[in-house]
């Protein structure tokens, strides 16, 4: 059963997760999910592209698997491992049991085969420690998998996706071949930190998220802020992007919008006059420069 | 439909975006979920599974105004082939599947009218082969085409760097307008082969990463784990080779007659930063100025192009390497040190100004390597105003570097150095 029946569809159900998005963004989510493709979603820090994998596990009610990438990860940490402490504790509560079970044998031969039989026992997914790829390919019920900040993990670890991102499954050497129980929902983002190759891009759906329109702001910003009134939204989005077409080291995100309208609601500002915009503009930019560029100049 | 899609594919690799076979194959799939009435939804769509960078989206928008001009026809036309049962569920379409074959043969030409006047792709015919075929043809052709284009590329080049070289009094703007000559399109395609290359090149370094996980048995680290696991040493720690990671700098000189060699090798600085702890430029024709913060994301040619007309470089000025010398002697041999590999490019003619050695031998000393890249032919070196040979005792490595080759030996020993 699909989780969207259309595009419409995603819109309104991504509108219940407070994420306001258009068809631009829509497509390509609906498309994932019919054509059991991941999505590689890249954008400027800050446009919602994290967001999007945490609105479809809401929107759709199912779990999310985070898998965050760094410079060093690699397959025991974002895979599987072997539970050691567990396997060696289990070996030390069973050392008794374990004259039981050779007593019958009365040569080695015997021993070893009687051992052999149930040596598996120590390399079965009972003692398999699953780190987020194998924990969203094992899950018996569809799962939504984020890999943020693909960009940054090493190139090696990119191509090692490949295997996952197109068939879904994992080779472990000790249990054979895993695959995925359900197809989950796979959303890779990227802040172009590094090219990626074009090999992972050739797997994925590609979307490409900017700064949203002006109304699509507004929109936004009311919606996360309930208490906030109309006329402040207004001005505090025209504001914000009078700052981005500005040339600043750092310019302000989505989310630092947001966070800034509920600072002036929480402080009951009415309009955004310079005391106002001294003592909050720090939530705004997090750069010492640029805050006092815009103290100095304004925006006009 | 698969044919127009086809088509549109083709256009589309026309403007310089890649598609794959898998890639237009999943396009196919994915319009026959999508509800192609709704043009946005159907642009987004075929965007979502074609353009996987975000630098093609505009020559897809492009294409795809181009393409599908004739909005009302191209559905109909789009609504054709074996999908047509799919997309049942949306009501427009159904007056349209009546319609379909007599409107079948006439799309075919606006089809083909639309991509010879606006793509303008020689050869192309909707033969009588099987689409499969068709475009498997059609992409081994596009290949070899690409492929010939690069090697002449390089030839052109290495003769346009050669040049300089030949006349030895030279004046900025008669280089400049000699190097103009290289159409756009080719320097692109030189940018691009500049980004592969340094890909490939730090592909082959982060080999050398992996090595490093597998160094010494780390005695102390497995047995501190080993009581984890009752003292028995289940996981084996290894040393990691330590891999220095070194500080670049780059002196880069830039009058007019290396430019063009210089904008490569900056080119290839700026794809391989991530591989130094810190990568800082610098330009000079006869000062000195730091443009490591000038690289900010914004279109490599945007920023090469202002620097021209950047007056604190004096782009047209004549070179003077004894001066920029010592200014960052001056400036900046504080923020040199052990692990700085400092690289000059430049083809060392000072003009008939004093050289100033003495400041080269200042820095080789705080450094750990001095590589300097002469752009020039080696049988011209030393001639005229030239002084490499001033230069050269203070440097660890002097080279040649003229063509792409030469600067991928450039890429190469400066991540190994």
């Amino acid at each position: 059963m699909p989780a969207f029946n259309s595009v419409q569809d995603v819109i309104q159900k991504f509108d219940t997760q407070s994420y306001i998005c258009g068809a631009d963004i829509a497509t390509p989510i609906y498309l994932m999910e019919q054509l059991e493709k991941p999505l590689l979603v890249e954008g400027p820090p800050g446009v919602g592209k994290t967001e999007i994998a945490k609105s479809l596990s809401g929107a759709l009610d199912r779990r999310l698997i985070r898998l965050q990438c760094y410079e060093g990860l690699d397959e025991s940490k974002a895979l599987y491992e072997w539970e050691y402490t567990k396997q060696l504790l289990y070996t030390q509560m069973l050392k008794d049991r374990i004259g039981d079970l050779l007593g019958n044998a009365s040569t080695l031969d015997e021993s070893v085969e009687a051992l052999n039989r149930v040596d598996s026992a120590f390399f079965s997914q009972h003692f398999l420690l699953p780190r987020p790829l194998l924990e969203a390919i094992l899950s018996p019920e569809p799962v939504v998998l984020l890999i943020d900040e693909v960009d940054r993990s090493d190139d090696e670890f990119e191509s090692f996706l490949l295997e996952i991102l197109s068939d879904f499954q994992v080779s472990i050497p000790e249990l054979g071949t895993l695959s995925a129980v359900q197809r989950p929902l796979v959303v890779l983002t990227s802040n172009a930190n590094r090219n990626l190759s074009e090999a992972l891009r050739r797997r994925c759906l590609y979307l490409y998220i900017d700064y949203p329109s002006l109304e699509q702001e507004i929109q936004i910003v009311l919606r996360r802020t309930p208490d906030i009134n109309e006329d402040l939204a207004q001005q505090i989005v025209r504001f914000v992007q009078k700052i981005r077409t500005l040339n600043v080291r750092k310019p302000p995100s989505i989310s630092e919008t947001i966070d800034w309208a509920l600072a002036l609601v929480v402080l009951n500002a009415q309009n955004l006059s310079r005391d106002v915009l001294g003592t909050t503009l720090n939530v705004l930019m997090k750069d010492k420069e640029d805050i006092e560029r815009i103290m100095r100049e304004g925006v006009r | 439909m698969i044919e127009r899609l086809v088509e549109f594919v083709h256009t589309l690799r026309h403007s310089g975006v890649r598609v794959s076979m898998a890639e237009s194959m999943d396009a196919a799939e994915a319009l026959r979920h999508t509800p192609i009435t709704e043009r946005q939804i159907f642009k987004t769509a075929l965007q979502s599974v074609l353009v996987k960078e975000h630098q093609d989206i505009p020559a897809f928008d492009a294409a795809f105004e181009r393409f599908f001009l004739v909005q009302l026809t191209d559905q109909d036309d789009l609504m054709n082939g074996p999908e047509s049962d799919e997309n049942k569920e949306s009501p427009e379409t159904q007056p349209n599947l009546c319609n379909e074959q007599d409107d079948g043969e006439q799309e075919g030409e606006v089809t083909q009218e639309d991509v010879e006047q606006e793509a303008s792709m020689p050869g192309e015919e909707e033969g009588d082969s099987s689409d499969e075929d068709d475009m498997e043809d059609e992409e081994s052709v596009y290949d070899v085409e690409e492929m010939l284009a690069r090697i002449q590329v390089g030839e052109q080049t290495s003769e346009a760097m050669t040049e300089p070289g030949k006349q030895t009094h030279r004046n900025g703007t008669e280089d400049i307008d000699l190097y103009q000559e290289l159409p756009p399109g080719q320097v692109e395609n030189l940018y691009d082969a500049v980004e592969e290359m340094a890909a490939n090149l730090v592909t082959r370094r982060s080999l050398r990463y992996r090595k490093a996980r597998y160094g010494q048995v780390d005695i102390k680290r497995t047995l501190q784990r080993s009581f984890r696991t009752g003292n028995i040493p289940f996981h084996i720690v290894r040393k990691r080779r330590k891999i220095n990671k070194h500080e670049l700098v780059v002196l880069c000189d830039i009058s007019g007659s290396v430019w063009e060699v210089a904008r490569f090798f900056i080119k290839l600085v700026q794809e391989m930063q991530n591989q130094f702890s810190r990568a800082r430029s610098f330009l000079f024709v006869d000062r000195i100025n730091e443009v490591t913060d000038a690289f900010d994301g914004r279109p490599f040619d945007e920023i090469i192009e202002q620097f021209k007309d950047d007056h604190s470089l004096n782009f047209f000025g004549l070179s003077d390497f004894g001066r920029a010398f010592y200014q960052f002697y001056s400036e900046h041999l504080m923020s040199l040190s052990r692990t700085t590999v400092l690289v000059i490019l430049g083809d060392a003619r000072a003009n008939w100004f004093d050289p100033q050695e003495w400041t080269l031998d200042e820095m080789k000393r705080r450094v750990h390597q001095v590589i300097w890249l002469n752009p020039e032919p080696r049988q011209y070196w030393d001639t005229d105003d030239s002084v490499m040979a001033k230069y050269g005792p203070y440097c660890d490595h002097v080279l040649e570097c003229r063509n792409l080759e030469q600067l991928m030996h450039v890429g190469e020993l400066i991540l190994e150095s």
